[in-house]
């Protein structure tokens, strides 16, 4: 079947169209503009406002989800083109009652000050320890943790919080005596 | 339970739980029912006029309500310039009154559509032709011009000042250091965007306002004068529970809020907007550039007699913001004769504002540099240099007015020890490892301590909970914690028994999150509110108790903090690569509230120390002024991999002098000094003096 | 972001069929350049082409080397085994580039044709001959003496009508080790040497590389480099990581059972208007030992004909140094990579 492209669209076209989202596990029927970001979808017209906006250009990290378990900036990328694959976000994580080991490193760690950044770095973090080869050192925790800035410089509490879950991960005896 | 040692513990954050679950809801955040999207169109010159504006395509788009300029614009008002009274805005003129062009990005009209996407593509559709002229964007050249001015103070401080005779004792000087140095301009870069979200009552009584602001007090009063509100008879409420970070910039209030107010007055339901990252090189200031002039005498063992600090800087064409650069220099040093000089230019950019360690940070960059000079040319070792120098009392009450308490020389002792001080290499560019040469540099931190009056409100239940209710603020500094330990402390209750509400203008007022001064000016008054209360804890009683408190009146001592900062750094020197390789900060900074906050607070000052010192800079196109690096692309901070290596220690001792709990605040300190100390550890590894931050790879190439 | 319609492709062919039919339209693959650009006003298309379900995705190897689909992810090239054993200067390059999120969704085909990071170019209110032809060049300035912000442009390949610097660093590699780009016209299909594809600017800055309006990049083929052959990249930046390259070299380098350079490629990075191939220094470096002398000749020679701008002068000694460093370093592996 051909789409109706043909045709010079009307300069003020804007016309919705029908956009499903998979996010954290439920499925979401919408009408968007096809201009709207993931990002925007998840945080206007979903109130998944955990993940956040801090440049929406790619520069920063802040709107950082996993999209079919990678992590990805949702600023540069449309809504539409993110249909039938599974959105995590931070809200699909834990919640305060029942928090992910990531989550509750971050506290113990305090790898985070005005928590701006936070969501974006824990989805980081997640998709490193769980989607990606574990990083073997301090070193390569931060090449591989570059693409969240925090402007307020959590960055050694965010080393700490993520070396001891990849550890309690390897040795979970040792992980939990620590 | 009585809870041991509350205070000084490292506590986590008891807003943890909600900034890790995305929980925590910004102003950004905030969603209302038929809420609207607001768009600031921005000037594309930096200087002249508008001549022109063809608003009919966006007022055409789809779901636009309002397209607001000069034309149609609501009467606006100046905000006020009256920081003591809470009524301070960041520009002394208002937006949409005129035709003027004063500075790139500046606010020339208003889109609210009915999505965000539509609002942003018709702020696009808006045409604007301008007659410009070249603006000023040279500070070198600026302050050639008839409009700089020499302004006599700056916070109630001189900057032209004098002791002793500088020229005389200049001239006796056997050593003499005689340097410029400069500082670009920095952007506060918090990483989340400005926002505003404003709703009124149906009847028009009442304006809410969710805003990123670091002093919802000031906002409340600054946007209420934009808009010409009379607060006897329109009740207006400023929220800002959770702010992404301000550094300074959230301080001031600044005209897109009271543009928000404005279009949902105009339209009748709530209206959003969020800066984008461009607009926050031009909408809510900067640090201004500096060129600093240093000249220190001594004699041959490095005793000063003579110090001479001249500073050049600007303000905008719209605000007179006076970066005060010289003022530690009159205090840091024991020198009998010292002048210090203050240039201010005028130029074409946004505001410069308060951005964190206003002054210190580029002016300790400038004299900490200078006093890195003298030790090579004396031969005396740095530490040793500042030791002998010491102010055992404040310098510019002739030696006479005693610190409140001063441990620096405990600070450079700690951290000699403990960074191995003395293993550094004795000559420049003489140690290497592969083909990195290895550098130690230190320098000193300065900062002054502050509090202001607060008032403050606990309230006590009958089982033992207890809530605190104050508009102060938790910009990521612990304020949330920090207020339940003190509760606690005093109550004898565990934390988890104390939660707290700020940022709110129906709670009881405090004084603006900036200059240190929140735990010290807000602390003191949870304390007295829970003194008053320990009857009623006793009796298991509910109780209740509403406290304002007095800032701290002279008493004779001068209160000022204090720190040592060392850096060992490696660099590269054929590809010009810099890494901080480590970093130690020993603070004297009094009682320490909450170790662990304090901890993270401090790492923040020196990475963005780190990155002033090697990357941070914004560029201004020199022929159009306009903003070049207007992203987190072009302006580099520092991300993870820059950093390695950065301990902290602190002199935890309270300040017999200054408040009930002794503690001085440490937001800013950390700063000041930070990118001296690591200049100074690039000379030590290169030989290379670098005077003009920052210093990237060109810089150490072409003086390689 | 002005409005458009979003249609997915679903085949190569039905993607140029398309095209074919919306001049204005645009392909979209991971769309980190391309929304970028949307958003700052830059690309106006009118309609947006989904490419991502074209079946480009695969990476197979045969005897004459790796096939890359358009579509493969900047990630998945990089960590690909072969990749990693066979083209390393290949993933180190990728993975010197942007963050590993945009890595994620930049496709091969995408990084290819991002187009520039010229200030200038970004903002629709400066002069720009690359994106309004005829307007003038911000980067060079109104007036002499004047120049604009170009500390990031380049030293080799500029015109005076546009003195940008190609980005990316994945491209620079592909120079390198002599990939070729897969295209696939209405027409018919074609192999366009890496090198050939770039275009200088000249007094087309528009135009910036062999892909025409209408054709679609199905995909790259890695040859197997020379038996023996040793590669790396090296990047210097502002930052140490997620910053554009101020200077980059990728090189392939065989020596001779006598230990004399007998096969190298050199590319550049940073310095060009374009992936900046070398044959000055391959030539200078050819049947010599690997002597520190050679290096810098060969660096000498790669910089002989470059021109700096009022901020950007550094690029040269800078990028000669970069190139001597990977030559020692693929001569003497890890002698000085230690912080
Ligand atoms: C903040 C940031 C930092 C970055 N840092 C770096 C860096 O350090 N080094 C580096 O090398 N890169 C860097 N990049 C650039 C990044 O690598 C590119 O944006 C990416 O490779 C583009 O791929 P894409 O699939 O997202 O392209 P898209 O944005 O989807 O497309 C780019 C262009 O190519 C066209 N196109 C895409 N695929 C095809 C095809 N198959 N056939 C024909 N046309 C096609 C599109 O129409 C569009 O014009 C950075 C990007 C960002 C946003
Ligand atoms: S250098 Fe090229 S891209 Fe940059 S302004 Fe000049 S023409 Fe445009
Ligand atoms: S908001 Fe997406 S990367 Fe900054
Ligand atoms: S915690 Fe504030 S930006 Fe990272």
């Amino acid at each position: 079947m051909d789409n109706p492209e043909i045709g010079q669209p009307d300069e003020t076209a804007d016309v919705a169209v029908p956009v499903t989202l998979t996010v954290n596990g439920r499925r979401h029927d919408l009408m968007l503009d096809p201009r709207v970001t993931l990002l925007d979808a998840l945080r206007n017209y979903l109130g998944f406002t955990g993940t956040k906006k801090g440049c929406d250009q790619g520069q920063c990290g802040a709107c950082t989800v996993l999209v079919a378990d990678r992590r990805i900036d949702s600023c540069l990328t449309l809504a539409v083109m993110n249909q039938d694959v599974p959105i995590v976000t931070i809200e699909g994580l834990g919640a305060p009652e029942s928090l992910h080991p990531i989550q509750k490193a971050f506290i113990e760690h305090d790898g985070f000050q005005c928590g701006y950044c936070t969501s974006g770095q824990i989805m980081s973090a997640v998709a490193l320890l769980e989607h990606e080869k574990p990083p073997a050192s301090d070193t390569e925790i931060r090449e591989r943790m570059s693409g969240n800035l925090c402007r307020c410089g959590a960055y050694p509490g965010i080393v700490e919080a993520i070396r001891c879950v990849r550890d309690a991960a390897r040795n979970p005896v040792a992980g939990e005596a620590a | 339970m009585i809870p041991k040692n509350v205070i000084g513990a490292g506590i986590d954050r008891v807003d943890g739980p909600l900034k890790v679950t995305g929980g925590a809801k910004y102003a950004g955040d905030v969603s209302l029912d038929g809420m609207v999207y607001a768009v600031p169109v921005t000037s594309t010159i930096a200087r002249g006029n508008i001549a022109s504006m063809d608003t009919s395509a966006a007022v055409k788009a789809p779901g636009v309500r309002i397209v607001m300029t000069r034309e149609n614009a609501p009467p606006l008002f100046k905000g006020g310039n009256d920081y003591d009274d809470a009524c301070q805005s960041g520009e002394d003129w208002m937006p949409l009154q005129d035709d003027e062009i004063y500075y790139d990005g500046q606010i020339i009209g208003l889109v609210v559509a009915d999505t965000l996407e539509r609002a942003i593509h018709a702020a696009d559709l808006v045409e604007t032709s301008y007659q410009s002229c070249r603006p000023m964007v040279d500070l070198t050249a600026a302050l050639k011009k008839p409009d700089a001015t020499q302004p006599a103070t700056a916070l109630g401080q001189p900057l032209q000042y004098e002791r002793g005779d500088v020229d005389k004792a200049l001239a006796k000087s056997p050593v003499r250091i005689d340097r410029t140095y400069t500082t670009p301009v920095q952007h506060h870069n918090p990483l989340e965007p400005h926002a505003s979200v404003a709703e009124w009552s149906d009847d028009g009584s009442s304006l809410t306002l969710h805003e990123t602001s670091q002093w919802v007090v000031n906002s409340r009063n600054s946007i209420a004068r934009m808009l010409g509100i009379d607060q006897s008879k329109v009740t207006v409420r400023v929220l800002s529970p959770f702010l992404g970070g301000g550094f300074g910039s959230k301080g001031y209030a600044w005209a897109f809020s009271a543009l928000t107010a404005a279009a949902a007055r105009e339209l009748g339901c709530p209206v959003k907007l969020v800066l984008s990252r461009r607009q926050m090189y031009s909408l809510n200031g900067h640090r201004p550039s500096t060129t600093q002039a240093v000249t220190l005498g001594s004699d041959r063992r490095g005793r000063l007699k003579a110090t001479r600090h001249l500073c050049g800087t600007y303000t905008s064409k719209v605000f007179q913001y006076i970066e005060p650069v010289v003022l530690s220099t009159q205090l840091l040093y024991k020198c009998s004769s010292l002048r210090t000089g203050f240039d201010l230019a005028r130029m074409n950019t946004g505001t410069p504002t308060p951005m964190r360690g206003p002054g210190e940070t580029p002016g300790l960059f400038a004299l900490e540099s200078a006093m890195d000079e003298l030790a090579f040319a004396t031969g005396v070792d740095p530490i040793d240099l500042r030791r002998l120098n010491y102010a055992e009392r404040d310098p510019r009450t002739n030696n006479r007015q005693r610190w409140s308490s001063k441990h620096l020389n405990e600070c450079y002792d700690k951290g000699a020890e403990e960074f191995g001080w003395k293993d550094r290499p004795k000559k420049p560019a003489s140690r290497r490892d592969g083909r990195w040469l290895i550098g130690y540099g230190m320098a000193s931190a300065t900062y002054p301590a502050q509090n202001t009056s607060s008032s403050v409100k606990v309230s006590l239940t009958a089982d033992g909970r207890a809530e605190i209710e104050v508009a102060s603020h938790d910009l990521g500094t612990g304020t949330y914690t920090i207020l339940c330990q003190f509760a606690a402390n005093e109550l004898g209750l565990p934390v988890s028994k104390v939660s707290c509400r700020l940022a709110d203008t129906f709670l009881p007022p405090s004084p603006c999150a900036g200059g240190s001064q929140t735990v010290a000016s807000v602390g003191p008054a949870v304390i007295a509110a829970c003194k008053n209360l320990l009857t009623f804890r006793k009796a298991g009683m509910p109780g209740e108790e509403t406290v304002t408190i007095p800032g701290s009146q002279p008493n004779g001592f001068s209160w000022q903090s204090f720190g040592a900062q060392f850096a060992e750094v490696r660099v590269d020197a054929a590809l010009g690569r810099i890494r901080v390789h480590r970093f130690l900060g020993i603070y004297d900074v009094g009682q320490i509230i909450n170790e662990k906050t304090a901890r993270s607070q401090v790492h923040g000052g020196i990475i963005q120390g780190i990155g002033m010192a090697l990357m941070e800079a914004t560029a201004f196109d020199p022929y159009f002024g306009r903003v070049m690096t207007p992203n987190l692309a072009d302006y580099h901070f520092p991300v993870n991999a820059d950093i390695h290596g950065i301990r902290v220690s602190f002199i935890d001792e309270p300040d017999p002098h200054f408040g009930p709990m002794g503690a001085r605040g440490l937001g800013e300190l950390p700063l000041t000094g930070a990118a001296a100390a690591v200049a100074n550890a690039v000379f030590n590894a290169t030989g290379i003096r670098v005077r003009d931050l920052p210093i990237l790879p060109d810089t150490i190439l072409a003086k390689g | 972001m002005n409005p458009f319609r979003y249609v997915k492709a679903t085949s190569p062919a039905d993607a140029l069929a398309r095209m074919g039919r919306n001049p204005g339209a645009r392909f979209v693959a991971g769309g980190t350049t391309l929304l970028d650009l949307m958003k700052l006003g830059v690309e106006t298309p009118d309609v947006l082409i989904d490419i991502n379900h074209l079946g480009l995705d695969g990476i197979t190897e045969d005897r004459h080397g790796l096939h890359i689909g358009a579509h493969v992810s900047n990630t998945d090239l990089a960590e690909h085994d072969s990749v990693k054993k066979k083209w390393p200067v290949m993933s180190q390059a990728i993975l010197a580039g942007a963050s590993t999120q945009l890595r994620n969704m930049a496709t091969v085909g995408g990084n290819l044709l991002q187009g520039n990071r010229c200030g200038y170019f970004r903002d629709v209110a400066m002069p720009c001959n690359r994106r309004d032809p005829g307007t003038g060049c911000g980067a060079l300035g109104e007036q002499p003496g004047v120049e604009g912000i170009n500390r990031y442009c380049a030293v080799l390949g500029t015109s005076p009508s546009c003195i940008a610097a190609h980005p990316s660093d994945m491209c620079v590699a592909l120079v390198a080790v002599d990939a070729k780009v897969k295209i696939s016209s209405p027409a018919f299909d074609r192999l366009e040497r890496a090198e050939d594809f770039f275009r200088l600017p000249g007094d087309t800055p528009q135009i910036q590389t062999r892909l025409g309006p209408d054709e679609l990049i199905t995909g790259i083929e890695l040859p197997e480099l020379p038996a023996g052959a040793r590669s790396m990249y090296l990047k210097v930046r502002d930052r140490t990581s997620y910053a554009y390259a101020l200077t980059s070299a990728a090189v392939v380098l065989t020596l001779d059972a006598k230990g004399r350079i007998d096969h190298a490629r050199v590319a550049l990075g940073g310095v060009g208007s374009v992936p900046w191939r070398s044959h000055e220094a391959e030539n200078a470096l050819l049947s010599s030992p690997p002597t520190e002398e050679a290096f810098r000749a060969a660096a000498e020679a790669a910089f002989a004909g470059a021109v700096p701008y009022q901020y950007n002068g550094f690029k040269i000694a800078l990028g000669q140094d970069t190139l001597v460093r990977v030559l020692n370093e693929l001569v003497r592996p890890g002698a000085g990579e230690r912080p």
